[in-house]
């Protein structure tokens, strides 16, 4: 299959990666063009693929959505990287490659002599990109980790939920998609230092900062404790009103509290017009807060999801509907937007994957071939790329390395 | 290597940005050496961008006290939009200008800013800029390889083009809503998070690396489309897939996990302190009993597969919640991981503070702001070999670089820069009240 063309398109990527983060980060960069080669154990495969939820639910590791999602567009090679020979042929692979994405232990590529001293001296442009659950020293650094203790131990979850309540996880693997995508960006700021000197850097990267740093509440509510002593805590009594999720006729919507003399005033116009935004029991914006509550709630539950959502479009209320994964896909703005792309997958058929964050006018993301099957390019990378013979790659293979 | 210039030095960022996504992208431009002048109206008060009102002069009532109007030790001072907790902890490392293009001479000089700028970075409603002509066509006619990323709630396309959003809108609308929190209320029941925000910041960032880098091989600017939706679904992709490739609808799972259990967040001894616990496979499982002491309810070999433990999570975890509230979460993680089994305390701010992890990481830094004073804020995320990553400049008071921007990089004369704040565009205060 053809390469596509984009602005990483002269750029290789080797990832070795066990964990979501560098997947994903590999795959940002993939997805403008940058040829990613996938290296994954003998057999077994990366953990990845075994991932609910399955095609038909039937768990077959090249059927899994996450699998298919993050490593769409790699090429795909096995390699028993902890053999004498998969180091060797790991190193080979190395210094032919533009960025390295790892997040093996602490200290096992220098213990495999596969250090970034030690590859910087044979590809001195290397970025290698190390990435980690809580940094690569330190009390932490060998503690197991999920997507749940990585958003405890370093993020939001204390302040997520009801302070009745325990706290309460996010959707889905966010924390780690968005470690992902730092360690994206962090690379690109890497490249673009060695696009002007020609020398490569190692970037050391843990999901525990970036949920540090993050500006999911985290960042704010760090800085509120060092400037006035005060811990963040979980919503308190979270009650059924106006604000937040809102229930209508037919389903939710998500509206805001009109903190401000100016959003009451827009707010009373929309559900109750100049009669309502006038009346002097509305005037002040923090004591009538229940009141305004309770008469949103009434307008609310008259009216559909996208009259609600149609009406504060008009009087510049903040509004938006809450969508399931359902009703998502038969909203009129995502059907014109589709920020998703079909893939023909040969197991599954037409697939359809939200791989789109944004749009770049001169560089649209492009994809040209679906997740790897495991081993699926070892030809192309052991034999056309560094040049072993078919026999060689059949030897290793009996050897198990590939 | 050290000496090295940043990777982006020498790259000049417009950022006209507000609240948490915009900014967010903006410092993470700064962190690493982009010159970014956050521009700022004085006539519109960015409300959750630099306080709730421009009248939170001195200290806050105790019963108004919340992370939404903070300023250090809850004292807003004589200007409290320059002591706003949230806008200097997002906004470091980056320069302040004054200019709104609704006023007289706006438009113009913010033109001519843009024209000796790489990149214009932004996250309003579409209008707020095209109503005055400074949308990308018009901006590159004064900056003809420019990069522009625009960052509104949901597209510069569509027919919720112009619809105003916070995170909190966004996640209700891409399903992020529908997805989390606890399984057993009414979804009206839920608090507000704030993820899109920061992903739309982080993916902004990227893109904009990418942009560059095309720039630089092709002499070609672009638009770059980022909204606050399409960032965060591609990190919803299970559930976005299950429905596609399925028909599945996913709904919340609370803390419970579909392929580990026990999987949850448990209370342990203290006020409100609890501890994450992931048993992912049956050797954790066994190793977990074993810290246990091998309790007799935990030999029941219903147990002993990851399967059975699914099936009776909610009796496991009641069992195990007698035995957590007797310990600190700390002991509990520590005794736990020791042992090989995947815990994690839920750290509150205090504890995330003192945590000896983010010591060892360098992770908070000492930064002092001119009217806000010295603090501990949290620091730059990663390493690059041979660059530092410390904070180089706290968060800019309003319009404190006006003579930098203008006089130094734009060149304006003495007398002009005299009209500008005779006409209210330059200056270091806000020309309206509440």
């Amino acid at each position: 299959m053809s390469n596509i063309i984009g602005p990483l398109s002269e750029l290789r990527v080797l990832e070795i990666s066990r964990e979501l983060p560098g997947a994903y980060c590999a795959r940002a960069l993939g997805a403008f063009g940058a040829k990613v080669i996938h290296v994954e154990a003998p057999r077994t495969g990366n953990k990845i693929r075994r991932v609910a939820p399955f095609y038909k639910d039937l768990p077959q590791h090249n059927r899994g959505a996450l699998h298919n999602h993050v490593n769409l567009g790699k090429l795909g090679i096995t390699l028993d990287v902890e053999s004498g020979v998969g180091k060797r042929l790991l190193k080979e692979l190395a210094r032919n490659a533009d960025i390295l994405v790892e997040d093996q232990p602490a200290g096992a590529m220098e213990e495999k002599g596969l250090g970034y001293t030690d590859l910087a001296e044979i590809n001195p442009g290397l970025v290698m990109t190390s990435l980690s659950n809580f940094g690569r020293k330190g009390p932490y650094r060998d503690y197991k980790a999920s997507e749940l203790i990585l958003s405890g131990l370093s993020g939001p979850l204390y302040i997520t939920g009801a302070l009745d309540r325990e706290p309460v996880k996010a959707g889905g693997r966010i924390v780690q998609f968005q470690a992902g995508m730092v360690a994206a960006l962090l690379t690109m700021m890497a490249v673009r230092s060695r696009d002007f000197t020609g020398v490569g850097s190692r970037i050391d990267l843990s999901t525990m900062e970036t949920q540090s740093g993050s500006a999911d509440r985290w960042i704010p509510v760090l800085a509120l404790y060092s400037q006035t002593g005060a811990i963040a805590e979980r919503t308190r009594g979270i009650v059924l009103a106006g604000a937040g999720v809102v229930p209508t006729r037919d389903g939710y919507i998500n509206t805001l509290n009109p903190t401000t003399p100016s959003r009451l005033k827009r707010v009373l116009n929309m559900i109750g017009g100049p009669e309502l935004a006038d009346s002097p029991e509305f005037a002040n914006p923090v004591q009538s807060l229940a009141m305004v509550n309770e008469e949103f709630l009434l307008w609310s539950l008259q009216h559909y999801t996208a009259e609600a959502v149609d009406a504060g479009m008009r009087h510049g209320v903040m509004i938006g509907p809450v969508h399931t994964h359902e009703t998502l896909h038969r909203d009129a703005h995502m059907l014109l937007r589709r920020p998703w792309v079909q893939v023909e997958h040969p197991e599954i058929g037409e697939q359809a994957l939200p791989v789109r964050p944004a749009q770049l006018s001169a560089t649209p993301m492009q994809v040209s071939r679906p997740a790897p099957r495991l081993g699926e390019h070892n030809r192309d990378v052991y034999c056309e790329d560094l040049g072993y013979s078919r026999s060689d790659l059949a030897r290793l293979g009996r050897m198990g390395v590939v | 290597m050290a000496g090295h210039t940043l990777p982006l030095q020498g790259i000049r960022v417009v950022a006209i940005t507000q609240a948490w996504a915009g900014p967010y992208a903006g410092t993470l431009l700064a962190d690493w050496g982009a010159e970014v002048i956050q521009v700022e109206s004085r006539v519109r008060f960015p409300v959750g961008t630099r306080g709730l009102s421009v009248d939170h002069r001195g200290v806050v009532p105790e019963e108004e006290r919340m992370w939404s109007r903070a300023y250090p030790d809850w004292d807003g001072g004589e200007r409290p939009w320059n002591r706003y907790v949230s806008f200097n902890a997002l906004n470091r490392n980056k320069l302040g200008a004054t200019v709104d293009q609704a006023m007289e001479g706006g438009r113009d000089l913010l033109l001519d800013l843009v024209a000796i700028s790489d990149v214009v970075l932004e996250n309003h409603p579409p209008a707020l800029l095209d109503d005055f002509d400074l949308d990308y066509s018009h901006l590159r006619k004064v900056k003809p390889d420019l990069i522009m990323a625009r960052m509104p709630g949901y597209g510069q396309t569509g027919p919720y083009r112009d619809l105003k959003a916070w995170g909190s809108h966004i996640e209700g609308f891409i399903g992020h809503t529908w997805v989390r929190s606890y399984s057993d209320i009414d979804p009206s029941l839920k608090d507000d998070v704030y993820p899109s925000d920061a992903v739309a910041g982080i993916t902004t960032a990227f893109s904009i690396l990418i942009a560059l880098r095309h720039l630089q091989a092709t002499g070609e600017g672009q638009l770059i489309d980022a909204p606050l939706s399409e960032g965060l679904i591609p990190f919803l992709a299970e559930a976005f897939v299950d429905y596609t490739m399925n028909g599945r609808v996913q709904t919340a799972l609370g803390n419970a996990d579909l392929s580990m259990a026990p999987h949850s967040v448990y209370p342990c001894a203290g006020d409100d302190q609890w501890v994450s616990i992931s048993v992912g496979t049956d050797e954790e499982w066994e190793s977990f009993i074993d810290v246990l002491g091998r309790p007799s309810w935990a030999l029941d070999s219903k147990y002993s597969h990851v399967l059975g433990r699914w099936r009776c999570h909610e009796e496991i975890d009641a069992h195990i919640s007698n035995w957590t509230r007797g310990l600190t979460s700390r002991e509990i993680m520590e005794m736990l991981q020791a042992a090989g089994v995947p815990a994690g305390m839920v750290q509150n701010t205090a504890q995330a503070h003192a945590d000896p992890q983010l010591e060892v990481l360098g992770f908070f830094q000492d930064v002092t702001h001119p009217e806000a004073g010295t603090h501990r804020y949290p620091g730059i995320m990663g390493q690059l070999s041979g660059y530092p990553n410390k904070i180089q400049r706290p968060a800019p008071c309003l319009g404190e670089h006006n003579e930098y921007v203008y006089r130094e990089l734009m060149g304006l004369s003495a007398q002009r820069y005299g009209q500008l704040e005779e006409l209210g565009q330059i200056g270091e205060d806000y020309l309206i009240g509440s």
